[in-house]
């Protein structure tokens, strides 16, 4: 554009500079920020509900069957399972054995929410609260309602990766779920070499009855 | 112990408290090693798995079948109901005065209205209970978390802590009972509320962990610092995690960056 300063007034000159610093500053943030946390809102709310309804379902595989793609859309696997190994491990692993990694990851995660989300005795979720954290991270506070009147603090983490927000951890009570798995999983590295991580994380994907103790 | 000896006791560590009231501070970082004890640790955890398996695990999960739900709530108002003292005076030590008298009101009111805390009629009354105790103190005076320690029966322990368990101990109201015939029973039927009360985290351990030992460990130091920071520890911690593998098949910015000093230790 080739305009002449000169030939616009001066106060339609600072109304201009004050629409365009609105738009280029402020509104894509309120927007970013507003709807990133309603998309993570979304996504918990997404999870929960799921959850609930596999508490009603008695089939173990059934539950496995519907929870799976709920889990796989609504969490970074890929990226939980990376921080849980943590970068030093990570980068020793060859291509073959990031995707065994990876894949008995996955399976362990979904078996997991399938075995231990398997009751329903009236059980709700509750939405406390969403807040921005640092770098790209939104907070969603939730409370889980239980039948005895308890409550239980569940506080997910989400990141926003290619365009879709998506859990990486998640607090109950206060204890991260991501925290308890590294130190596990790499004191089992320690302790019986990557095959014997593996092998655990083979074990934990299997039904509940081959795994359950009395 | 006769009534004299446990006055001079209470005495000497209201006076040790008085001395150390005055340093509040944060609460120190954790130890980049917190368990310098780990192979002793883990012989008395399995020590402690395998009495639970033969004896105390049966009997909680008898006391769940055969004692209804509401009985056991009322058993469990009732011994949380003791612990009051004590997290009157941990947040007195704590400089929380507000909720120091919120608890106090709710001792009270919990021990009369209550029928000596079988029913927890404070809660209803927007008086939440809250967690405190010397251990807590000591974190937020700026007391290092010392050693991790599994204890046979008891469970984990931070060292810091144990000083805690003392003071806890004092405050407990059925320490001033003289007669054991009351306060035997009581001691037993506590124990056994407590470790049916875990008793679905218990399960989630057997059933989730791949290594047990380092579950009980993390999540025990985790819901500790839960607590000192009233629930509401920094973040920062958790969010590093995060970072330490996110997108690591980028290359890093700027090249050679220097490594963080958040490097695990080996």
């Amino acid at each position: 554009m080739s305009q002449d300063p000169s030939a616009v007034p001066r106060r339609s000159w600072f109304t201009l500079w004050v629409v365009a610093l609105a738009v280029v500053l402020i509104l894509p943030r309120a927007q970013a920020g507003e709807g990133s946390e309603a998309a993570a809102r979304a996504v918990v709310e997404h999870l929960q509900t799921a959850l609930l309804e596999a508490m009603r379902t008695p089939a173990y595989q059934e539950r496995y069957r519907r929870l799976a793609p709920v889990i796989e859309q609504t969490h970074d696997l890929d990226l939980i399972a990376r921080a849980a190994l943590g970068r030093d491990l990570w980068s020793d692993l060859d291509t073959r054995d990031r995707d065994r990694y990876l894949d008995l990851f996955r399976k362990m995660s979904i078996a997991t929410y399938a075995r231990e989300f398997s009751e329903f005795s009236g059980e709700r979720f509750e939405i406390v609260s969403v807040r921005p954290v640092r770098r790209k991270g939104v907070l969603v506070r939730t409370l889980l309602h239980k039948a005895d009147g308890g409550t239980v603090e569940l506080d997910y983490h989400l990141r926003e990766r290619n365009g879709q927000w998506r859990i990486v951890n998640v607090l109950s009570d206060g204890v991260s779920d991501l925290a308890l798995k590294r130190d596990q999983y790499r004191a089992v590295v320690r302790d019986r070499g990557f095959g014997g991580l593996l092998a655990e994380l083979e074990a934990q994907s299997r039904p509940p009855s081959a795994t359950s103790t009395p | 112990m006769n009534a004299r000896c446990r006055g001079a006791a209470v005495g000497a560590l209201g006076l040790v408290m008085t001395l150390l009231g005055g340093c509040a501070t944060q609460p120190p970082a954790p130890p980049r090693n917190p368990d310098p004890f780990e192979r002793f640790n883990r012989d008395v955890y399995a020590f402690n798995e395998a009495l639970d398996r033969a004896v105390i695990g049966p009997v909680a999960r008898a006391y769940i079948r055969y004692v209804p739900p509401r009985a056991r709530r009322a058993v469990g108002n009732f011994f949380t109901n003791l612990t009051g003292p004590n997290v009157v005076l941990n947040d007195l030590l704590q400089g929380k005065f507000r909720q120091g008298f919120e608890d106090t009101m709710r001792f009270v009111f919990n021990t009369t209205f209550g029928i000596g805390g079988l029913m927890d009629v404070a809660a209803s009354k927007g008086l939440e209970r809250h967690e405190e105790d010397f251990g807590q103190t000591l974190a937020v005076w700026g007391f290092p978390q010392g050693p991790f320690l599994m204890l046979p029966v008891l469970g984990p322990f931070t060292t810091r802590a144990i000083p805690g368990a003392a003071v806890s101990y004092f405050t407990y109201p059925l320490f001033w009972v003289d007669d054991l015939r009351i306060t035997a029973p009581l001691a037993a039927l506590g124990f056994i509320d407590l470790r049916a009360s875990s008793e679905t985290a218990i399960r989630i351990v057997r059933e989730t962990a791949l290594d047990p030992y380092v579950f009980v460990r993390n999540a025990y130091l985790q819901r500790r610092n839960f607590l000192i920071w009233d629930g509401a520890p920094p973040l920062d911690d958790l969010l590093d995690e995060l970072d330490v593998s996110d997108e690591p098949s980028e290359p890093e910015e700027g090249g050679s960056q220097p490594q963080e000093s958040t490097a695990p230790v080996p």
